[in-house]
């Protein structure tokens, strides 16, 4: 598989030079790749109990993180569906975006899409999930601001963006969660070691978060439909059966150890009903072509997940089949709705009309795809549906809910599937505005939707043939069982097959009395549309406030609040452990063993510091500070340290003529701050100086390390030829942190000449 | 002698440290040098003090380290010298046009947002 990923990757790469080089025609070399990969992995399906391949290489040893593939069948099946309609959505791009300088970048987006896609489902690393399922993230958000210069694209990217980002952070919680309480990050080896204790509640809460909001689940609905902002060939496939299958896959991989809490259950069942519902009824409020799509979409997205809320093989069964069904209506109505938008320039539904004049070939693939849509027998989409009525036939108490959801949302997608074919056949548009301009339609335009409904209209007459091998392998792979799956084309007259009909009945009746008073109303009642999109508009601009406000809390500009607040910190976090520490020390408090002229030198720097701070006179202040350096110096001087201490009386006589020429030009000193302010400040140095002076006698209580100093004692003349061991290390054994403090040194003063002497120019300086 | 020592590093720091707190820019500079003091003798301290030799070997023989100061803090500490000089030296021209720009060494009156809201 890593191959596979790689030669994805390659091609995104290569597709915009290719592009430049090959205007017209490029696109056929590139739509090589998803070719070959459909076709390797229907040889893998062909030959598939022993299909399951697995693939290892390391990654980063040292973290047991490996880049681990694995095919099994859940994987094979939604594989297939990314590469088939990849392949097919590769060819209609050529078409599609013909003649647009940034075809190139479109394929590479496209290209790079899918790779991460095919690495989410095929990953069996739980980390090289994470990382490609924010890969799938990062490139749909290309894919959907692909139009980056119309406000509304760049609104809609960054929202899904947002919100699947918001997934992604739950989901890599939830991972390191499970990887961590498993002991590994291999999901074949959690699964099959079958632990049902490994969800807790947490991680299967940023399991199930990752999961709607990939999935576009209600609350997290609103990006979808908004992301139609995506130019048609990104949203066919995107939502069709990628992108927003991710979640899909995810719950599907994680149920055989999730779906034994009853969190499982009520989340999925209640979220996907919710989803379904509100998908398929908001559906019907669309006019534009491709919004109806998209919430009809969220809707079957809803009727997914409330498919995988019981681990049963009936349900996987139907899970499989609904799932296909999908991809291959959906995807081919996206790419009708992108041929007709191509062909007409037109995309509101009221104002389309007598399509049939396009091309024979898209009205027969919108024909199928849209009675698979509203599931007319013979098609798909039917055989799905009579398996979810026979699965929840048998669920005892949820029967009666369950089948009434599917019945509503049945009969709204009858009538959605009408509202798109009226269209095609009708002479007379509902809303006729400017009249409508028919474009010539390029054969790459209809090929993909022929396809797809073709096979929709074939998968549904031959089920036994072309799904068994499907289902059976998801079934296996979703239950770890082997129970053989049977599938009927027609299942004769039964109480399923009845209550399909009467929802399309219902459909037809909605449809044409979709005029009538009092169902327009309540059409128009429903302002339930824009409610999650008025959330995330108040959850950006609450963001933004929080952050304005800490902003200004946190970085007020004050130096002394920020110091103050660093001390604060200091005295309380090291401070206290420290105490605790010294108290525990013998302290040998005689001062017998203290000499005359030490005594004498610590005197002098005492009575220098405190003549630094108290003085009232700057010149006064100055002279302070020279004492103290000078107090340091003799300090350094009688404790065996002649060096320092030569530097140390140099250093501090030019710094104080430094600062009392430099003084000249200062102002007066004068207290600023009230009294209380200086207490407090008192209060909070002293307090830090009773922890460095702690510090200090801590540090000269024990050694952690033998000293390193015997080294340079004994190699100085050996080594260095030198025989003032300190002079020795600075010139010689440290010679590259000298050089390091010449630098700094040179770097200051040419800072400071240059602050000093160089001026503003005359213009800049009187402005 | 190290608990007088220990004292005075406290002493250092605190001032250094109260007079970073204040407003006038020529006491935060005063604060800086104290503090570097601070810091240079809180290492020469807290790597042991002896009465003994200068870490200087005599010109034949060796010199244990029992025998001499411990070379090593002081090559730190002399390379701290001058890199606190050299900051002092910056920070102070730096106040200083910042006293000429802004007329005030108050920091207070000196400070500006840089994004007005």
């Amino acid at each position: 598989m890593l191959y596979f990923i790689a030669i994805l990757f390659v091609t995104a790469l290569i597709s915009v030079p290719l592009c430049r080089w090959l205007p017209k025609n490029g696109g056929w070399f590139l739509a090589l790749a998803p070719a070959a990969l459909f076709v390797y992995l229907c040889d893998a399906l062909a030959s598939f109990p022993q299909g399951v391949s697995g693939q290892t290489l390391p990654w980063f040893p040292g973290l047991h993180i490996s880049l681990a593939f694995r095919l099994d069948g859940l994987s094979l099946l939604f594989a297939l569906l990314i590469s088939g309609i990849g392949f097919l959505v590769a060819l209609y791009i050529m078409a599609y975006m013909s003649g647009n300088a940034r075809q190139g970048l479109f394929y590479a987006y496209h290209f790079f899409f899918m790779g991460s896609m095919i690495g989410v489902v095929t990953a069996d690393d739980l980390l090289l999930l994470f990382v490609f399922w924010e890969l799938t993230s990062v490139s749909s958000f290309l894919l959907i601001g692909f139009h980056h210069e119309r406000a509304e694209a760049r609104r809609a990217a960054l929202q899904s963006i947002l919100v699947t980002g918001l997934g992604g952070l739950a989901l890599l919680a939830g991972v390191l969660m499970l990887g961590l309480r498993c002991g590994t990050f291999r999901i074949s080896e959690i699964l099959l070691g079958a632990n049902h204790q490994a969800f807790t509640v947490p991680i299967l809460a940023a399991f199930l978060l990752a999961a709607f909001t990939k999935s576009a689940q209600f609350p997290f609905h609103f990006w979808l439909p908004n992301a139609m902002e995506a130019p048609t060939p990104a949203s066919a496939y995107l939502h069709s059966s990628t992108m927003v299958k991710a979640g899909l896959y995810l719950l599907a991989r994680f149920q055989p150890i999730g779906a034994d809490s009853p969190v499982w259950f009520w989340s999925l069942f209640l979220a996907g009903a919710c989803t379904a519902l509100l998908g398929a009824v908001l559906a019907l409020r669309q006019t534009v072509f491709k919004r109806l799509l998209a919430f009809s979409t969220v809707s079957a997205l809803g009727l997914l997940t409330l498919q995988l809320s019981v681990p049963h093989p009936l349900a996987a069964a139907a899970f499989a089949a609904l799932l296909v069904a999908h991809a291959f209506y959906k995807g081919a109505l996206f790419l009708v709705a992108g041929a007709v938008d191509h062909a007409v320039h037109e995309t509101d539904l009221r104002r389309l009309a007598g399509l049939y004049r396009l091309s024979p070939f898209l009205v027969g693939a919108a024909a199928l795809a849209a009675a698979s849509l509203a599931g007319i027998p013979g098609l798909l989409n039917f055989t799905a549906k009579e398996f979810l009525y026979d699965f929840w036939g048998r669920a005892g108490s949820l029967f009666v809910p369950a089948t009434l959801i599917l019945m509503i949302v049945s009969a709204l997608y009858t009538v959605a599937a009408l509202l798109i074919l009226r269209p095609f056949f009708a002479a007379r548009a509902e809303d006729a505005g400017v009249p409508l301009t028919f474009h010539s339609l390029d054969a790459r335009l209809w090929v993909g939707p022929v396809v797809l409904g073709a096979a929709g209209l074939l998968f549904g007459i031959f089920p036994q043939r072309l799904l068994q091998p499907l289902v059976s392998a998801v079934c296996s792979a979703m239950l770890l069982t082997d129970e053989p799956v049977h599938l009927e084309a027609w299942p004769g007259w039964n109480l399923q097959l009845a209550l399909s009909l009467a929802a399309v009945a219902v459909g037809v009746l909605l449809f044409v009395w979709r005029a009538w008073r009092p169902l327009r109303k309540a059409r128009l009642a429903l302002a339930v549309e824009t409610f999650g999109d008025r959330a995330y508009d108040g959850a950006l601009r609450g963001l933004f406030r929080v952050a304005h406000g800490s902003t200004r809390i946190l970085q007020h500009g004050y130096l002394r609040l920020y110091l103050l607040v660093i001390l604060l910190a200091t005295v309380v976090l090291v401070g206290v452990p420290l105490t605790a520490a010294v108290s525990h020390l013998h302290l040998e408090l005689s001062l017998k063993s203290v000499r005359i002229e030490e005594a004498f030198s610590a005197l002098l720097v005492v009575l220098g510091i405190m003549g630094t701070v108290h003085s009232p006179s700057r010149l006064a202040a100055i002279i302070s500070l020279g004492v103290v350096g000078y107090g340091i110096a003799t300090l350094f001087l009688l404790f065996g340290a002649p060096d320092l201490s030569m530097t140390q009386f140099v250093v501090e006589t030019l710094t104080v003529v430094l600062l009392v020429l430099a003084f000249r030009h200062l102002p007066e000193y004068d207290l600023k701050s009230r009294l209380a302010v200086r207490m407090r400040d008192v209060l909070l140095c002293s307090a830090l100086g009773c922890v460095m002076a702690a510090l200090v006698i801590l540090a000269n209580s024990f050694q952690l390390h033998p000293k390193i100093s015997s080294y340079f004692m004994q190699n100085s003349a050996l080594l260095a030829h030198g025989r003032n061991v300190v002079n020795v290390i600075i010139v010689d054994f440290r010679a590259l942190d000298t050089l390091g403090e010449i630098t700094v040194l040179a770097t200051a003063g040419l800072g400071a000449w240059a602050l000093l002497k160089l001026r503003p120019r005359k213009k800049e300086a009187t402005r | 002698m190290t608990l007088i020592l220990a004292l005075v590093v406290g002493g250092l720091y605190a001032a250094g440290l109260y007079m970073m707190l204040r407003r006038s820019l020529i006491k935060i500079l005063l604060g800086l040098a104290l503090l570097s003091h601070g810091a240079n003798l809180l290492i020469f301290t807290a790597g042991g003090l002896t009465r003994t030799h200068a870490p200087l070997l005599p010109s034949e023989g060796a010199l244990t380290l029992a025998q001499s100061a411990d070379p090593l803090p002081q090559a730190l500490i002399l390379t701290a010298i001058v890199i606190s000089f050299a900051v002092l030296v910056f920070a102070l021209a730096l106040f200083r046009k910042t006293y000429e720009t802004a007329q005030s060494d108050d920091v207070d009156l000196v400070k500006t947002e840089d994004e007005e809201s």
